[in-house]
């Protein structure tokens, strides 16, 4: 039997390519609490699990004779699974002996508590929870509910400056390999997820090397007339040498350089000038500043002295390239001239810069990474990744279907109300459209040129048909358009975002409710283990869902599809091409699903179809609070801790508080002490590697 | 072999006659003191290679063999993929029926395939070209050059780990790759510029210092990939500048086919002949070259006038999907692009052949594995990893002339990928007893010590 090659990929997000082992980090942590801990739990262990789970027996592959009792140790992974079987009291099993309501519930306290322990600010144990894919292993109801302290930033840092995204590169292309403008050595890592931490990327031997070639150059190009002011005369004078510095500092650092600095290069220049004449010392000058650390990684290290709480507030100029970073691929001049006067002191001048460039009338042009977040946290544009042969009738253009939810989205961002509530719900789609940046002008996307990933003629009127539109459908430029509300809400019934999370030949629920899982629940979904053949077969007589409920029946593979599949299932609801159907091999399709795993009771529950279900998400404040935590990350460009508590919450009432305003959640993020300040030293019990 | 004086005569590695007398010179000189290391190249393509595709036509092929075939390859004709390599079929042998499915995923396996660890996991684990390298090292220990569909990539990370969330760099940029190994030999003032160079790295390094005094310990760190690049590039340029004539001999011309207007198979040909170029010099022992190969990734799409078709791209996913792609059946298509590396890697040998070392050539001291990192096919099943292994690393290894293909999946007698890879590790002095992870779903089958068919 051919197997179908539906792959189950849960790992959403690549293993840190970049996260180091940094051993050194790793400062063990032996306390008495260490030892109670042990002590409380080992008795435990003893009465209820070391039955099964001795050296001897191993139920399962899990021996807790081998445990490291630290969880912040080499077990961590395993404590959490531990915490989890026995929260959803899957553990001990219903036919062995059964712990007292108070023994588990002192026992989850124990685990919770050394857990959060790990999710301190100042917390370096656990590297793995600097990369995207862990932010949601931080405690959400220690961030929403519970009474927040002040702010604890993360440390001083520094971020490797990114390769600029190209927002009409974005728009109907790849987006996935084109993001990062391939000619630069600031390449960001493919495939889906948030991209931009600051911890995930670094300098290394080959991008060096490429540094110096191409700063070699670009000094030849860029610094022309520097480099001639130098050379041209024979022996430069010192004016000369300190005005070639400064100038190639504006133009590179944009600031002046300090009397220190001026001193080290021009003492360079004089070294290399004498050994090596005026062309090399020159050029290996001006390099110099094109090279330095400050050239390739933008600062946020805080200046002046401490607060009260240890923190120090980033320096003007170093918000003003922060806020330009977060917002677009450039510095943003007059937050460099604010910084400069010292008009970015307080939080109503940074918000006041923020309005600014909210007002501005392209905001594509003037703020492409709040369009980028959206395609980064939905993952809309692997639709295009995504190989798939034409459908016997009609037609599938990836590309034209990435670009319709670009659209939808910018207008409902645009429209700034209720934004995730909408992007959740709304039945209005924009169809085979292209707005004119110039004049803002809705046009039908004929442009070959805007679709060449689809390798088709644009104009091919069945592309509305994937809607549910009639072939013979004529394109109008009102949109967007409402489409049958039984057929259509938000994103995740969306053709683009349907595809992205498919498979080649067959949906692919549980991705989907791996999605939803993550990304609207908050909640955390473990790798595909080792050795597992996650394959579905393909059964031309079966539907998928009979496939995949039979492929994944076993206990095993229950204990982490239960927390996906009944998400994923819904969206059964339409074919691989994100057509809606009521059928599916000629029989009804069953598009019945449940909301499972969540404490939130107005949430829990079946669903009878995925609009429904949408709806019903689209309502819950975890789902807005889970989102919010997505946008921090972003913006961030980190994980949170408990420490940010103060911050999420803030930013979440802003966002209720503005009728969902997206901008009004965005500013108070950008204007918080998460954002602006840096903890210098964290509390003894949670040192800084 | 060709004499030396032919071999100067028809090279195309960018030889002056001003500088043949050095080089000759040292590579008496090499000859004379000690055998130098031996050397291994990994070519991994992407996209899949079928064992029907390279079965030799007659040979009969059991659909599940119970037990090792063992036969001569010479004397058969190569089917028609792998054709451009018959000429060497005394010194190849076709591995197959080794298993892999440790690394299963969805396209190419990118570091689980040379790793044998779960490719989803990324990267994991060393792989074996950085394996191999560490009982091989050369001034640069590992270089890894590639291909992708945009000319215009950099540096990917795509197949080679030297460990645990430590990758190794594919150079994709022919001229890049070229200005990094072969500086010495791109204009007549480059051992001044390495000089000043020197001036200006000690700048940076002391630069990134002084920042870093001010860092906590993981943002130190962070900084010290950079300190150490600086420092690295800095005193590989001191150790380059003893080897200037050698490099200057055998660095390659950097013409066209290196920039970024070139189609995927002349930045292929320019990547083969950096990677002979280096290999010449004595730069390096262990080279990777990939060719859309990486996790997830399904090759490279070439351009129809590369394989004898119109021009336009030729998808790659689209081959793996058995796609119809101008007219031409994807069969056609793989048998086409598998040809075309096929026949770049046979220049590539007919180049090491033609160079005399101690008593043979360079050839007979090189090991080239050919695979590919999606194993059998565009969605992998891993049940069989065909490899196709050109040479003997000097008589360690028993590959020259044999067809092997062990048991299917499940029997006994069946080994994986990983056994192969633990034997060439064995044959370069590295005895460890498992490369990998072990396959749990065939823990009743030997999964340690190396494969005893092969290793000499």
């Amino acid at each position: 039997m051919r197997l179908a090659c539906l792959i189950v990929v849960l790992n959403l997000w690549p293993t840190s390519d970049f996260l180091k082992a940094h051993e050194t980090d790793e400062v063990r942590h032996t306390t008495k609490s260490q030892s109670e801990f042990e002590q409380s739990v080992q008795s435990l262990f003893g009465e209820f699990c070391n039955t099964c789970h001795d050296d001897a027996a191993s139920e399962g592959g899990f021996s807790l004779g081998t445990l490291d009792l630290r969880v912040d140790g080499r077990d961590y992974e395993l404590w959490r699974m531990i915490d989890d079987r026995v929260r959803l009291a899957e553990m001990p099993p219903s036919d062995a002996q059964q712990p007292t309501s108070a023994q588990r519930e002192k026992f989850l306290h124990s685990i919770r508590s050394e857990l959060l322990r790990t999710q301190q600010p100042g917390h370096r144990l656990i590297k793995q929870q600097r990369h995207p894919r862990f932010g949601n292993y931080i405690d959400h109801d220690a961030l929403f509910n519970q009474q927040p302290g002040p702010v604890i930033p993360g440390p001083p840092r520094l971020w490797r400056y990114r390769a600029p995204s190209d927002g009409k590169r974005l728009r109907g292309h790849t987006d996935v390999h084109d993001v990062a403008l391939p000619s630069s050595p600031f390449v960001m890592r493919k495939g889906r997820g948030l991209k931009d931490y600051a911890d995930l990327y670094f300098i290394d031997e080959p991008v060096t090397a490429q540094l110096l070639a191409k700063a070699q150059r670009s000094v030849r190009e860029q610094s022309r007339a520097v480099l001639e002011m130098l050379i041209g005369g024979g022996s430069p004078s010192a004016q000369q040498v300190n005005g070639a510095i400064r100038t190639t500092f504006q133009q590179i650092l944009f600031r002046d350089p300090t009397l220190e600095e001026t001193a080290r290069l021009a003492d360079l220049h004089r070294k290399l000038f004498r050994e090596h004449g005026a062309q090399l010392a020159a050029e290996r000058l001006l390099m110099a500043i094109y090279l330095q650390p400050e050239a390739l990684f933008r600062e946020e290290l805080g200046s002046g002295s401490p607060d009260n709480h240890g923190r120090l507030r980033l320096a003007g100029r170093e918000i003003a390239m922060a806020i330009s970073y977060a917002l677009a691929d450039s510095p943003d001049p007059l937050l460099l001239a604010a910084a400069e006067k010292g008009q970015l002191a307080s939080r109503a001048q940074i918000a006041a810069h923020l309005q600014r460039r909210f007002a501005a009338a392209n905001q594509q042009q003037t703020n492409p990474r709040i369009m980028q977040f959206f395609r980064e946290y939905f993952g809309y544009g692997w639709a295009t990744e995504v190989f798939k042969t034409q459908p016997k009738r009609g037609v599938h253009l990836p590309a034209m279907l990435v670009n319709d939810l670009d659209l939808l989205i910018e207008h409902l961002v645009g429209k700034d109300q209720q934004v995730l509530n909408r992007l959740l719900t709304t039945n209005e789609f924009f169809i085979d459209a292209r707005r004119v940046p110039e004049t803002g002008e809705l046009v039908q996307a004929t442009s070959k040129s805007d679709f060449q990933a689809d390798r088709l003629q644009p104009d091919n009127p069945e592309h509305a048909t994937i809607y549910g539109l009639p072939r013979d459908w004529i394109w109008v430029s009102q949109q967007p358009l409402p489409v049958p509300k039984h057929m259509r809400a938000g994103v995740l019934t969306h053709p683009a975002w349907l595809v992205a999370w498919s498979g080649n030949f067959d949906n692919h629920p549980v991705q989907r409710g791996s999605w939803i899982r993550t990304h609207l629940l908050g909640g955390t979904v473990p790798d595909v283990p080792i050795g597992v053949d996650a394959t579905v077969t393909e059964d031309q007589g079966q539907q998928f869902r009979q496939r995949l409920v039979a492929a994944t029946a076993a206990d095993e593979c229950q204990r982490c599809h239960k927390k996906m599949d009944s998400l994923g299932l819904p969206f059964e609801q339409y074919d691989h091409y994100g057509r809606f159907r009521l059928e599916e091999l000629e029989r009804p399709v069953d598009t019945s699903g449940g909301i499972s795993h969540v404490k939130d009771s107005t949430l829990a529950g079946p669903v009878e179809d995925p609009i429904a279900m949408m709806h019903r998400l689209a309502t819950s404040e975890r789902v807005e609070q889970v989102f919010v935590r997505y946008v921090f990350r972003y913006f961030m460009g980190r994980n949170e801790t408990l420490g940010d508590a103060k911050t999420l919450q803030e930013a979440h009432q802003a966002y209720r508080e503005s009728d969902g305003s997206f901008r009004a959640l965005v500013q108070s993020l950008l204007t918080s002490d998460s954002f602006l300040y840096r903890t210098v030293k964290y509390p003894v019990e949670y040192p800084d590697g | 072999m060709v004499s030396r004086r032919e071999f100067f005569r028809g090279t195309t590695l960018g030889v002056g006659g001003l500088f043949l007398a050095p080089f000759l010179r040292q590579l008496d000189a090499a000859t004379a003191v000690a055998a130098r290391p031996p050397r291994i190249v990994f070519f991994v393509q992407g996209n899949g290679m079928d064992p029907q595709q390279i079965q030799p036509p007659g040979m009969t092929r059991p659909a599940e063999p119970d037990v090792l075939e063992d036969r001569p390859l010479a004397g058969h004709k190569f089917a028609r993929s792998v054709a451009p390599l018959e000429p060497f079929a005394q010194r190849i042998s076709f591995i197959h029926g080794l298993s892999g499915r440790i690394a299963l995923g969805n396209h190419g396996m990118g570091m689980g395939a040379l790793g044998c660890f779960p490719s989803q996991k990324n990267v994991f684990m060393e792989t074996i070209d950085s394996a191999v390298s560490r009982q091989l090292p050369g001034l640069f220990r590992h270089v890894g050059l590639g291909v992708e569909t945009s000319p215009a990539t950099s540096v990917i990370y795509n197949v080679s780990a030297s460990g645990k969330s430590a990758p190794l760099p594919t150079q994709c940029n022919p001229l890049q790759a070229h200005e990094t190994l072969f500086a010495l030999a791109a204009d007549a003032g480059a051992e001044k510029k390495i000089e000043a160079d020197a001036k200006l790295l000690d700048y940076l390094a002391d630069d990134v210092r002084r920042l870093q005094v001010r860092l906590n310990a993981f943002e130190k760190a962070k900084l010290d990939h950079y300190l150490h690049a600086l420092e690295s590039i800095n005193s590989r340029d001191s150790a380059l500048l003893k080897l200037s004539d050698r490099i200057k001999l055998a660095a390659p011309h950097a013409d066209e086919r290196f920039g970024g207007q070139a189609y995927a198979f002349e930045r292929m040909e320019a990547q083969f002949e950096i990677a002979a170029g280096a290999l010449i010099a004595g730069l390096s022992n262990v080279i990777t070259i990939s060719s859309g190969a990486g996790r997830d990734q399904t090759g490279v799409d070439f351009d129809g006038t590369e394989v004898g078709l119109s021009d336009g791209p030729i998808p790659a996913h689209e081959v793996g999907h058995n796609q119809v792609v101008q007219g031409t059946p994807a069969d056609e298509l793989h048998i086409r692009i598998r040809a075309r590396h096929c026949e770049q890697l046979a220049a590539f040998i007919r180049k090491l052949d033609s160079i005399p070392e101690g008593q043979g050539t360079m050839m007979d001291h090189t090991l080239i594995i050919f695979l590919s990192d999606a194993a059998e096919s565009h969605h992998p099943k891993g049940r069989e990893w065909p490899l196709i292994v050109i040479g003997d690393l000097g008589g360690r290894l028993r590959t020259r002339n044999r067809y092997l293909r062990f048991p299917r999946y499940g029997k006994p007698g069946h080994r994986t990928l990983a056994s192969f890879f633990l034997t060439l590790l064995h044959a370069v002095g590295d005895r460890r007893d498992q490369f990998g992870l072990p396959d749990p779903a065939i823990m009743d089958l030997p999964q340690l010590g190396p494969l005893e068919e092969i290793l000499a």
